[in-house]
This record gives C-alpha cells, structure tokens and sequence, in this order.
C-alpha cells in the first residue's frame, strides 16, 4: 500500500516557495505543539491578492508537503478566497488520504497562514 | 526458563493482524495489553456479582465489596504496604493531583520549594507548578547530565531548608533513566524532605517495595501493568495519608452528615468518594498474579536481553541516535536521520509495528534534549528479537521512502 502518495513526497522532497520573502506585508508562525513541527509564513499582498508567498516548514512529511502545496495554491488568488476554504477544500490538494491521527499535521500551514492573513 | 510464547498466548489483542501482518506492539510506555484472565475477570464481575460496593445488606454488594476490598489487600501486598495505606483512584495523574491537592495544600506555603527533576512527565509537573503559583512557592529543578541521568549529589545541592518536598519519576517514560531511589530519599529525609515518587513506569519494570524504598508516596497505573484502564493508585505511608484532607466529597467517604456540616471517614476511604471503577479493580489481581507468575519464571531477565538486543540491533541503524542512559532498559527513545518521527510511526504502522512518537508528555525534557520529538519503543515481556528484527528493516523502509 502507498504510505504516502507520489505528490506528498514530492511535495516533501522539493518543497515550493521555501525561500524567505524579502519583503512581505504579513507574516505569522505556528507550531504543533505536540511533535514540534513549526512552520513561518511570509506573504505579499496586494489589494485583495496573495503576489507571493513563503511558507518554511520544519516537520513530519506531511507538514512539509501541505505547506508546498498550500504556497503553491494560493499565488495569484485573493485573501478572501483563500479564506473560505474549509480543511475538507485543504486535504484535497493531495492525493490520497491523510489519516485521523495525521490531520493536525496537514492544516500547520494553513493555520498559519490564515493568522497572517486576518492581520 | 521465561517461555515467551506461552506468555504471549494469554493475551488474545497479540494475535492481530495490522495492514496484513501481525502486531508488533511496542508502546507499553503507554499502555499494556491485556491478558484473557484480566478481561475475563471484569465479564466475571458484571456477568455475576454487579452491584455497588459499601452500602447494599445484601448477597451481591457483599461479594462486590470484599472483591474490592480484597484487590486493596492485594495491592498492599504485593508493594510492601498496609491496606489502609493504598487509595484507589483514576489513574497516575489523578493520584499525583490528589496528593498535590491535599498534602500539598495544606503543608506547602509562602516562600517554600517544591523540588522536581528535569525528567518529569507532565503529570508530575504541571500540578506542582499550580501549587507553586497558588501558594506563592517555588519550583526548583534538579538538571540532568546529557545522558539523562542525575545523582543523589546533584539533589542535595538543592535541598535548601525551604524544600518541602521532592516529586521524581521512578522512571523515565522518555529515556528510561532510573533515578538512584533509595539513595535520594535517604538524603532528602535526612534534610527533612518529604519525597513523592511517579512510579507509572517503574512499576512495569520492576517489583518495587515501598516500604524498602521508604518514600513518603508512590503513584503508579494498573493499565501500564496489564490491568484495564480507570484504575490507579496513591500510596502513603499512614501517618501522612492521615493528615490529608479529602479533596473530592460526596457518598461513602462520609461518617455523619447534617444538613451544613459533615464528618469524614478515616483514609483511605476518605479520598474515595462516589462509586468507583469497581469493575476495573476487579481485574487487579488477575493482572498482578500473571506478573508474578512471570517475573517468577524470569521474565525481568529476558526483558533486560531482550532491552540489550533491541538497542545493539537498533542502535547499530546507520542513522540512529539514541537517547538518554547506556543501560539496557525497556524504554528506548532515538532520532533517525533526519526523518520525523510521526513518519517513521506511520511507516511502521504500515508494517503493523506500533511505537509512540512525539514529545511524550515531556515537553520540558525534549526541549532540554534538543529535539523536538522522538520515537520511542517500549518493551514488555511479550515482546520478542523478531519484532525487533521487524523494526529494523521497517527503519531502513522508512530511509529509501523518506530520506532528503
């Protein structure tokens, strides 16, 4: 069986977007207190749209992997789209599930990311 | 001779499959499997004698109260102390917080030191830093040495004539590290120190005497030494569980009630208010009496083989970096590379192998550590070097799938 999907490892492999913002409009950290996975997020913003985006995961696979696949998804899109999204829109942008025990793992970026956003 | 597969046979969860391969269950830090006669004995319990303990006349609350009552015995007996001496409770947590709660009110104060190790698990942490703020008291910490270890000598550098108390592990549940007991109570009492001892994981590692030990209390859980879940112990030496106020008040801890006053029972009962878990204490003495049975036929020495061949094989991992003591304990916490362990943990489930990973209720010990979280691998006497032969190759499974 696969433990984890070709995209999560890639996406762990070769994470997007892990190169420090130089200049970023907001920022916002977090951490599972639970495992020490941590993630910093930088991003640009502007008017309504998310122009760029870093997001530094130290973690588990699939801390790393979500934090790719959340900066990747999220350029070019607005603030307020990127808002709605629920954590079933989040576990979609991967392949395969995430298990129970593995979710806190999957929504460390994008509970970052929505504290930098709601500055 | 220790017969492993005989043993393994009396605990039917042992003989499931996990992703198509059999359990290999190695977090017995956590928690303990459990044998048929444990289980068996609680069907017993509310197949045939269920009724609440201390208040029927009648058959039935008779033999509930003196299945309780005699399990208390047995507990007395089997570490050393007098029946009146053992306080059922919940859990660990819950027999560290009532002891916080009630000796700990009423004899620490203003200005006092409550003294704590760096080893600490949350349980024996967290409620005396509560005590400390309530009383305006102050938590001091005995450092450990990087291998996780610490001395008497160590301890007696803190014990100021303001410390009241000292609350260690018996055990580390991280790094397995075995704190020289008998030695740090004889120089605390010789300070006038009271010591509280967490022996959660102690216990499961070796028959303990608290009379020998001569600590002031123990705590310690039935469900990490094969009994069922809700049931714990406190024990205290007599003169001082009689000086403790009861914490949670209600039915049978009672002597006379009036309508705006209340008299107590004497202790231990005094601290069991309200129906307890009787169905779970029934499965004490099943669960003591297969440890004996083992430890009779050698179990304690082929778990220590057993500890000695899980941390050669495992240690020698390319990769692997144990922590903590070099001695060969059941407990073994290491890091893998660069791998993280809820990884590693997932990888291994998918081999049907069970290990715990993360900061195991230590956050102050891993932080101490320099890590942020580890895997950890437990081991009871059901455990055996093809699970462990198991756990090396799923390590090296983990490496092709994950290493950058």
């Amino acid at each position: 069986m696969d433990i984890f999907s070709e995209e999560i490892l890639h996406h762990y492999k070769h994470p997007c977007c892990t190169v420090p913002l130089a200049f970023a409009t907001q920022e916002a950290s977090g951490e599972n207190v639970s495992c020490g996975d941590k993630v910093s997020v930088r991003i640009a913003c502007a008017h309504d749209r998310i122009d760029d985006i870093s997001i530094i995961v130290t973690g588990c696979a699939i801390s790393t992997a979500f934090g790719s696949l959340v900066a990747q998804e999220v350029k070019g899109k607005t603030i307020s789209e990127v808002l709605s999204w629920d954590d079933a829109t989040v576990l979609s942008l991967a392949d395969g599930e995430v298990s129970s025990a593995r979710k806190n793992c999957a929504f460390l970026a994008i509970r970052a990311l929505r504290k930098a956003l709601l500055q | 001779m220790f017969d492993v597969t005989r043993y393994r046979d009396q605990f039917p969860l042992l003989k499931r499959g996990i992703h198509g391969h059999p359990i290999a269950y190695l977090d017995n830090a956590s928690t303990t499997q459990k044998p048929q006669s444990v289980i068996d004995a609680m069907t017993d319990f509310y197949t045939n004698h269920n009724a609440n303990i201390h208040r029927g006349i009648y058959t039935l609350s008779e033999e509930a109260t003196e299945m309780y009552e005699g399990a208390r015995r047995a507990v007395a007996d089997w570490i050393g102390a007098r029946s009146e001496e053992i306080v059922f409770t919940k859990n660990t947590t819950e027999a560290i917080n009532l002891f916080v709660q009630s000796w700990g009110e009423s004899h620490v104060g203003t200005d006092d030191e409550v003294l704590v190790t760096e080893l600490e698990h949350h349980a024996n942490l967290v409620p005396w830093q509560e005590l400390c703020r309530r009383k305006g008291a102050h938590l001091r910490v005995v450092p450990i040495q990087e291998d996780g270890t610490f001395s008497s000598e160590d301890v007696v550098a803190l014990l100021t004539p303001r410390v009241k108390v000292f609350a260690l592990t018996g055990m580390s549940n991280v790094l397995g590290t075995l704190p020289p007991l008998k030695e740090i109570i004889a120089k605390a009492h010789a300070a006038g120190v009271l010591v509280f001892v967490d022996g959660a994981q102690l216990m499961a590692h070796d028959a303990v005497s608290v009379t020998s030990l001569n600590c002031d209390a123990f705590a310690f859980s039935f469900h990490k030494l094969l009994g069922p879940t809700g049931v714990g112990v406190l024990y205290a030496k007599k003169d001082i569980l009689a000086a403790m106020p009861p914490v949670v008040y209600g039915g049978d801890m009672i002597e006379v009630v009036e309508q705006y006053q209340a008299q107590y029972r004497e202790a231990p009962w005094r601290f069991e208010a309200g129906t307890p878990n009787i169905a779970g204490v029934a499965g004490i003495i099943p669960a003591i009496r297969v440890l004996q049975e083992a430890r009779l036929a050698g179990a304690e020495e082929y778990l220590s083989s057993l500890s000695l061949y899980a941390r050669e094989r495992i240690g020698s991992v390319d990769g692997v970096k144990i922590l903590g003591p070099l001695h060969p304990g059941s407990i073994i916490s290491f890091s893998f590379a660069d791998i993280h362990p809820h990884d590693i943990a997932t990888v291994f489930d998918t081999e049907g192998i069970a290990v715990r990973s993360g900061a195991h209720c230590a956050h102050p010990l891993m932080r101490r550590l320099g890590v942020l979280a580890t895997t950890r691998i437990s081991l009871h006497y059901y455990n055996t070097r093809e699970e462990i032969d198991r756990v090396v190759i799923a390590l090296e499974k983990a490496r092709n799938l994950l290493a950058k």
